[in-house]
């Protein structure tokens, strides 16, 4: 009997130490296989497959183009990217997407296959949709949120994302609302020409630079017969409203302003308390109260830079730009494009030249910047969930039974050489970082279009292949990381603990470079903005 | 002429509030300060008379005051004048700020966050310069700054005082607010400094529009008027004669919407602004409307079309209020009454 116990406490005790002492580094076998993964510039089909779901055909279809070896940068495929092929290429995809077929590929769900034969993720088996546009809070990954710079998606107003779950909505019932398609381009257009035809005029006097209250007063039809009651304001929401227009100025320019009368007027604005819309006026009257009191909430911030900081706010209001890129974006998951081909479709204009590399100035900055953010509704970049080594077995006093028995309750059953490494949570981080740099294509081509002035298309669309490149690296490491991964997901842990404790701050270092590539390139779009 | 030394009267500007009188005052003993440095150079001396200067600049808000306090700083700095260098810094936080520049204001007040142990003086400075940052307890902040600031800043007070009722009204708590707001405005009044006061005034009215004190909001208002007609501001005199109209016609005092609107039609001209002259003449046709003045009601329509030919989009907004009148009286009724306010307009 003392034997038997004996023996088995010599058992858990040795599992105990060797739970306890240093774990040895990895064995040569995982060693080679750690630095052939790190080393391989291709990707597996399975990871190019995951790719795609997260990406796009375009996005996994110039991956793969890439050779063993090489710079990113020089690749055939990128020089491709910029010529006549690549564009014919693109035009090709383009029409897979946007034309007749597409629906029925929709239809026919897995049968779907890309170009290069891979098997297309239909929505049901990609990720969600929401995820991919960086649509509801509910909807997403519960990852924890880092702290970004404001004016992120935690501070949206809500009524953009009820926008877009609106237009999700009609795209699901396969109505694309084909005159809404017209009438945001046509805006977009006409909000270009008309900054073009101010361009070789004066600074217009006083107040009358601030014109992005009175955008929406385009059709006395619109307006004529229409009170503005509590229920009928239901309906008098949004930016495109003669009354919802102004108070979307408003709610937007509160937050910038840096005094405190601009910040309160606009307040009152963007509030439009019953008292300031009296229904004897009708809502014509309403309308231009709110309007003239926004325009006065811009001015007391005073006239310097005034053009500017209209035009900041027309772009934060501009819905056309988002609906535009998120019909451009296709239906499905797959059919992300990069945010330069998203352009090019939407504006028939390719990059040319450099994109400009100084900073805005600081009115830029603080009117530009944010109205970007807001219009492309950039969503945060998760933050990489760490992993840890599980925490090493407690020596057991062989003294002490209650000792004995807990250590054996706590152990799993093996040896502590044989623990295995969960890396479920480096891998959803994988995963949604992956997601976040689909998601940002659109972000940024809806952010690109809203600052549109159709002289400096080529240097937007530019400015917009730079970050896609910037991206499209950091996505090739995060899937060599993921492949990585994979293979030690669920293995004895003690060969891979120092590759998997390297990992964690490898992830974070490319988070960031996301972050990075997103961030130049607003700051990029918001310099153009604020030239002419 | 002056027969006080240059120290003297530096001395006599350093002691003076930026604010109404003082303002006024202050502008004085700068040209005579200016002309004495220019005839007897003092380095030491012109330091403090340009800090003061700088500090004038960021109180009339002009877009150069920044760059101002900033040479000063490096001029200061190298004469190892650390105060004052340290004090530009802290004002030209204040400029960054006003300019949209946080990240700017954050670098000088680091800069100068070495002087600050050595000059404690300087505190009050540099708690305002941490709320003009944004500081979490930038509320606690300014607070602390209002009850510390000499008579000589109570241009300052103000500024601190309007920011803090701001904050206050964010933070939820609008009884803080109102009394920021009212011991802002009895400040400014005590200065004779009638564009600040009437600011504040507006303020009040807004903040108690929001919160639904209408009646008091139109007291407020109503105080907010005359001060700014009398300063020259037109902004807040347009904001403020605009929400009293609004005020009169949710109540239904028409008499007092017409009366309320008579000088703003003039004042959205002078500013520029086809928006506000197409609301006012919006609410002047609404209460002459609803005076049974339907001539008139459209002559206001029918003037104010003219004047906004070349603004398009307010225009609209008119032509929708046409046609809903030509909606309520018929095409016949409506034929004859543009016909009686084209005369009108004639005539007049």
């Amino acid at each position: 009997m003392a034997s038997s116990r004996d023996q088995r406490s010599g058992k858990t005790h040795r599992r105990a130490r060797a739970a306890a002492k240093p774990t040895r580094g990895p064995s040569e076998k995982a060693k080679r296989e750690i630095r052939k993964l790190e080393q391989d510039r291709g990707i597996s089909a399975e990871m190019a497959a995951r790719l795609q779901a997260q990406w796009g055909n375009q996005a996994v279809a110039q991956l793969l183009d890439l050779p063993a070896s090489g710079e990113l940068a020089a690749t055939a495929a990128e020089r491709r990217e910029l010529g006549e092929d690549e564009e014919e290429l693109l035009d090709q995809i383009g029409e897979e997407v946007e034309g007749p077929g597409v629906e029925q590929e929709r239809g026919a769900g897995l049968g779907a296959t890309t170009q290069r034969g891979l098997p297309a993720m239909t929505a049901s088996a990609g990720p969600a949709r929401d995820q991919q546009y960086g649509g509801d809070d509910e909807d997403e990954d519960p990852l924890p949120l880092p702290d970004e710079p404001e004016g992120t998606a935690l501070r949206f107003d809500r009524s953009g994302r009820g926008n877009l779950a609106k237009l999700q909505q009609h795209r699901e019932q396969g109505r694309l609302p084909q005159d809404r398609l017209d009438a945001a381009r046509s805006e977009l257009e006409r909000g270009s020409r008309e900054l073009a035809a101010r361009a070789g005029h004066p600074q217009p006097l006083g107040d009358s630079q601030f014109q992005a209250p009175m955008d929406a007063w385009e059709d006395a039809s619109l307006v004529a017969g229409r009170g503005c009651s509590i229920e009928e304001r239901q309906d008098l929401a949004g930016p495109y409203d003669a009354l919802g227009r102004p108070m979307a100025v408003g709610a937007f320019v509160q937050r910038r302003a840096t005094t405190p009368l601009g910040r309160s007027i606009s307040r009152l604005c963007a509030a439009a308390p019953g008292t300031l819309t009296p229904g004897a006026g009708g809502l014509a009257g309403a309308s231009a109260r709110i309007g003239a009191l926004a325009v006065l909430g811009m001015a007391a911030d005073g006239l310097h830079h005034g053009s500017l900081r209209d035009r900041a706010t027309r772009t934060a209001l501009s819905q056309a730009a988002l609906e535009l890129t998120l019909m451009s974006a296709g239906d499905t998951a797959e059919s992300v494009p990069p945010a330069h081909t998203l352009y090019r479709r939407i504006t028939k204009q390719r990059p040319r030249g450099d994109a400009p590399t100084q900073p805005p100035g600081p009115t830029a900055r603080h009117w530009m910047v944010p109205a970007l953010r807001e219009v492309g509704q950039l969503a945060s970049f998760p933050v990489v969930r760490r992993w840890s080594p599980p925490p090493p077995l407690p020596v057991v006093d062989l003294d002490d039974p209650v000792s004995v028995v807990d250590a054996a309750l706590r152990s799993d059953g093996m040896d502590g050489a044989e623990r295995v490494a969960d890396l479920s949570p480096l891998l959803s981080s994988i995963d949604a970082l992956l997601a976040a740099g689909g998601r940002a294509q659109v972000e940024l081509c809806t952010a690109a279009l809203a600052s549109r002035r159709a002289a400096f298309d080529g240097t937007i669309a530019a400015a917009l292949r730079d970050a896609y490149r910037r991206f499209r690296a950091a996505a090739l490491e995060l899937l060599r990381a993921r492949e990585v991964l994979d293979r030690a997901h669920l293995q004895p842990l003690g060969s891979f603990e120092d590759h998997l404790l390297r990992s964690n701050d490898e992830l974070d270092g490319l988070r960031r470079r996301m972050i990075e590539a997103r961030e130049d390139c607003i700051s990029t779009l918001a310099h153009i903005g604020e030239l002419g | 002429m002056d027969h006080r030394t240059t120290a003297e009267l530096i001395e006599a500007l350093e002691s003076t509030a930026l604010l109404g009188r003082g303002l006024e005052q202050a502008s004085t003993l700068r040209n005579a300060i200016t002309q004495r440095l220019t005839r007897e150079p003092d380095p030491a001396l012109q330091l403090r008379a340009q800090l003061r200067f700088g500090e004038l600049l960021v109180v009339l808000d002009a877009p150069d005051a920044g760059a101002f306090l900033e040479e000063l700083a490096r001029l200061a700095d190298q004469r190892d004048a650390q105060r004052i260098a340290a004090r530009a810094c802290l004002l030209a936080v204040r400029a960054a700020c006003r300019a949209g520049d946080r990240p700017r204001g954050q670098a000088l007040l680091e800069r100068c966050a070495h002087a600050l142990g050595e000059h404690p003086e300087l505190a009050p400075d540099a708690l305002l310069a941490e709320a003009w940052l944004g500081a979490m307890d930038g509320a606690a902040k300014l607070g602390q700054a209002i009850d510390v600031l000499p008579p000589s800043r109570d241009h300052d007070r103000l500024a601190a005082l309007l920011e803090l009722a701001d904050r206050c009204e964010l933070g939820g708590d609008p009884y803080r607010a109102r009394d920021a707001l009212e011991r802002a405005f009895a400040l400014a009044l005590g200065h004779d400094a009638h564009g600040p006061a009437g600011r504040a005034a507006l303020l009040l009215g807004s903040l108690q529009l929001r919160s639904g004190e209408l009646d008091a909001a139109r007291a407020s208002l109503a105080r907010a008027l005359p001060l700014a007609t009398r300063a020259g501001d037109s902004l807040v005199t347009a904001t403020a004669g605009m929400l009293v109209v609004t005020l009169a016609l949710a109540q239904r005092r028409w008499e007092d919407a017409l009366a309320a609107s008579e000088p703003l039609p003039a004042v959205a001209r002078q500013r520029h602004n086809p928006g506000l002259l197409a609301s006012i003449s919006l609410d002047r046709a609404t209460a002459l409307w609803a005076l049974d003045r339907p001539v008139e009601a459209l002559a206001a329509l029918m003037a104010c079309s003219a004047e906004l030919a070349p603004h398009p989009r307010p225009l609209e907004l008119i032509r929708a209020r046409f046609a809903e009148l030509l909606e309520e009286v018929g095409v016949e009724r409506f034929g004859a009454l543009v016909t009686e306010a084209a005369g009108l307009l004639r005539s007049a």
